[in-house]
């Protein structure tokens, strides 16, 4: 899925300058310690991401940082989408509809945004 | 009966990767379609118990991590009861182990939101008997 997608073009960096402070960065350009976020992380993360953020997208993002929490695991769309199904109903916990928030794909952007690790690949 | 893929797993966590190897391959396995059942045996019961705190080695929480086994669509989970009953007895220093299982799994809270069946010895071989594989960790 990622092969057919151009390669990222902004340029690679180990730390994320978030109000002055300069967060570590793995090497997948995610958060490298999870309790280093806030929102401004987040909208930091957003803005390399041409995305603005709504309530709907805090909605999720705050939801993947509980499902982290839950599970020390960072949840793979699959289980994403189940999950939020469970607590928000089948309006919200479908992957269109989460597509349609993060176009790049949601487990894959929601994850980063929240500051999560990037989650384990499938096979 | 469908045909599943019966995954055993019978380490402790965290001294080895036999767990999380069990782990990732039921999640591997339901990514690509199989119908997955896992099964605790021997020292591998320990993962369920709730009271973990690896992070001072530096290693996610496995019982944290199997509570997402439903979320990756692997709802039979099973418990040999023979394994808790010994455990506790060498623990407990307590006889006739069997009639203990339910109070192991109350004393030593078993993660309460994973639901797992216990099972007996017969129960187990019938399910080893109809698993189309058996992969054991």
């Amino acid at each position: 899925m990622e092969a057919s997608k151009p390669h990222n073009t902004l340029p690679k960096q180990d730390f994320l300058k978030v109000k002055g402070r300069e967060l570590e960065l793995d090497r997948h350009g995610y958060l490298a310690n999870y309790e280093d976020w806030s929102e401004n992380v987040a909208l930091a993360f957003a803005e390399q991401e041409d995305l603005a953020l709504n309530d709907k997208h805090w909605e999720v993002i705050r939801f993947v940082r509980e499902f982290y929490e839950t599970y020390d695991t960072s949840p793979a769309i699959r289980a994403l989408v189940k999950a939020m199904k469970e607590q928000f109903g089948p309006e919200v916990g479908n992957s269109r509809y989460l597509h349609r928030l993060f176009p790049d794909g949601p487990a894959k952007i929601a994850t980063k945004l929240a500051g999560l690790p990037k989650p384990a690949k499938c096979l | 009966m469908s045909a599943y893929l019966l995954i055993i797993s019978t380490h402790a966590p965290y001294h080895s990767s036999f767990a999380m190897d069990a782990y990732e391959a039921a999640l591997g396995a339901t990514n690509v379609g199989l119908e997955v059942r896992f099964l605790f045996q021997g020292n591998g019961v320990f993962q369920l118990l709730s009271a973990q705190t690896p992070a001072g080695i530096q290693h996610k929480n496995m019982a944290k991590k199997l509570k997402a086994l439903p979320l990756f669509d692997i709802e039979d989970i099973y418990v040999c009861s023979k394994s808790v009953a010994l455990r506790f007895e060498a623990i407990s220093g307590q006889n006739h182990a069997q009639n203990y299982t339910n109070e192991f799994f109350e004393k030593i809270s078993i993660s309460d939101e994973l639901e797992a069946q216990i099972v007996n010895e017969q129960e187990l071989n019938i399910l080893m008997a109809n698993a189309s594989h058996i992969l054991r960790f």
